[in-house]
Parts: structure tokens; C-alpha cells; sequence
């Protein structure tokens, strides 16, 4: 899928594999590419300034953490990104479902 | 030096040198390289992570952003810090007290009023120096414009001034002069700041 696409939900699609479990960068870019099977395929770097938007925007909190053989930047939802995740899914499947009807369908 | 070492070093010039978190962003590159190199190799891992330079451009609307608010924050305590300067500096006026001329008297009190704004303007920007974007930009926006208003306002009032009380020195009028040129340049990192803000909204990452 192209990259273009993708940078426009990145947001999105990391509240929804947050909404997983806490995770680091790289095992983020993993979930998301293991739920999309494959179809998600961004170079891996972006990630990183739109976590840390999400985090400044408080919908994310993260911590180090030591419990890997380096030390690592765990991420995860706060109540703020739960709430700003649903509302944003509503808005998704809203916009999917106008696109669908005026593509017919496909 | 191996690949990851190099595009570290690439990384880290170009991140903003004003960019608050730098260190951080290069620890979290450089767990990610390593722990990617671990599965596919160093070159594999550094050609899926991305161009060093792209990334590092990510992290400017933040750091302009910043960057901005310190200098839009850092004019607001001057008009405090050059009352001494009126103070001490103005001769004493011709009319008596509370007699003061109506086109002098309306002017001090926008000028009072309008930093008054920009004070609590800069006060609701201060939550938001970590969220940056629009909610830091806006707040900053109003308190920079107040006080611009404010500062051209209070050279009027100092010509004037000058001019209805004799003795007044003309060194005085170096205070708001100097006000106005650090609140253009303000102006033109708030600006640069409003613009990459303004880029940064346009793709999503």
C-alpha cells in the first residue's frame, strides 16, 4: 500500500495497537505489521515523531524500562487516548463507509 | 564505525539543535536499529528505519514551536522590568495629580490592558510547551499580538508624553523601540513556527 496513504492514519493505527498492550517502537512496527499482514509497510523511523506527538498530545504516557537487555522506551494508552482512539475509529468507519458509497461498494 | 553508529551521527545532525528531546530520539533510534539489526543485519535494518535527514526534519514544527513560545514568553516580564526606566527617567509632569490628559490617560490604559491580555495569554500557552501545535501556538499568537499592539501603542504614548511634559529625555524612546524590534523577531519564530506547524498537519506523521 502506498506510504502516502498509510502517513495519513499513522496516528490511528498506533492508538489501535496500543490499545494491545504497552509496547516499544520496534514492537509496535511489528504489531502493526502483523495485523495488517504485511499491507502496512512504512519505513519504521516515522513512528517515532508521532509518538512522541501523541504522547505530547497526552493520549500516550512512556517510561523506560530496563527490562530488556537495553534499555527501552515503553509506550502506552493513557485514558485520554482511549477515549481520543474510539472516537477517532467512529470517525474512520464513517469516512470508510461514505467512500464506499461512492466508489459503489468495491 | 559500523552502519548504525553512522546513521546515528547523520541523525543527530539533523535533529533541531533546539529540539528538547535530541537524546532521547537518538537512544529510542538506536534500541530500534539494534534490536532490527539483531533479526535482518545492519544495512537491512537501516534501509527499512528510513533516510536520516526525512526524520530529522519531522522533529522541526516541535522544536519551532519551542522555540518560539521561549521567545514570545521571554518578552512578556520586559515592560515590567522597564517601568524603573519610566520610573525614574520622566521628569515630573505639568498637570497635577490624576489630571492627566485624556489622550494620554485612554492610551496608558490600553497599554495596561493589552499586556494584561498577553500576560494571561502566555500563562494559558505555558500547559502546552510539552503538546505543542496548535494549543501552544494559539494562546502565543493572541499574547504576541497583544503585546505588539501594546508596544506600538506605548510609543505613541511616549512621542506624546515627550512632547506634553518638558524635560522628558529622548533616550526614553529607546524603551519601546526596543520593544518592537523583539517582538519582530518574536513574530518571525512564532511565524516560522505557525508555517511548519501548518506542514506538519498536512501529512498526518
Amino acid at each position: 500500500m502506498r506510504g502516502d496513504v498509510v502517513k495519513g492514519h499513522l496516528e490511528l493505527l498506533l492508538l489501535a495497537v496500543l490499545a494491545e498492550g504497552p509496547g516499544h517502537g520496534y514492537a509496535l512496527i511489528e504489531r502493526l505489521r502483523a495485523r495488517s499482514e504485511g499491507a502496512f509497510d512504512l519505513p519504521e523511523g516515522t513512528i517515532y515523531p508521532a509518538l512522541h506527538r501523541l504522547e505530547g498530545a497526552g493520549l500516550l504516557e512512556s517510561g523506560w524500562s530496563d527490562a530488556a537487555a537495553r534499555r527501552r522506551r515503553v509506550y502506552r494508552l493513557t485514558q485520554r487516548g482511549r477515549a481520543a482512539l474510539a472516537e477517532r475509529e467512529a470517525e474512520w468507519r464513517r469516512f470508510r463507509g461514505a467512500v464506499d458509497v461512492v466508489v459503489g461498494g468495491a | 564505525m559500523g552502519p548504525v553508529e553512522r546513521y546515528l551521527r547523520e541523525l543527530e545532525r539533523a535533529l533541531p539543535r533546539t529540539s528538547l528531546a535530541r537524546r532521547r530520539v537518538l537512544a529510542e533510534v538506536e534500541d530500534h536499529l539494534r534490536e532490527a539489526a539483531a533479526e535482518h543485519g545492519e544495512e537491512a535494518a537501516i534501509a527499512a528505519f528510513g533516510d536520516a535527514r526525512t526524520l530529522g526534519r519531522r522533529y522541526a514544527p516541535q522544536a519551532a514551536a519551542r522555540l518560539a513560545a521561549l521567545a514570545v514568553l521571554a518578552l512578556l516580564p520586559f515592560p515590567m522590568l522597564a517601568y524603573p526606566a519610566y520610573e525614574n527617567g520622566l521628569p515630573p509632569a505639568p498637570w497635577p495629580a490624576g489630571g492627566m490628559p485624556s489622550h494620554l490617560e485612554w492610551k496608558r490604559d490600553v497599554v495596561a490592558v493589552l499586556l494584561l491580555v498577553a500576560l494571561g495569554a502566555g500563562v494559558a500557552a505555558l500547559p502546552n510547551l510539552r503538546r505543542g501545535g496548535r494549543a501552544l501556538l494559539g494562546p502565543l499568537a493572541v499574547a504576541l499580538g497583544a503585546y505588539g499592539a501594546a508596544t506600538v501603542l506605548n510609543a505613541v504614548l511616549t512621542v506624546e508624553w515627550a512632547d506634553a511634559v518638558p524635560g522628558t529625555p529622548s533616550w526614553l524612546l529607546l524603551v519601546p523601540a526596543a520593544q518592537i524590534v523583539l517582538a519582530a523577531v518574536a513574530g518571525l519564530l512564532l511565524g516560522r513556527a505557525l508555517l511548519l506547524a501548518r506542514e506538519e498537519r498536512t501529512p498526518a506523521v
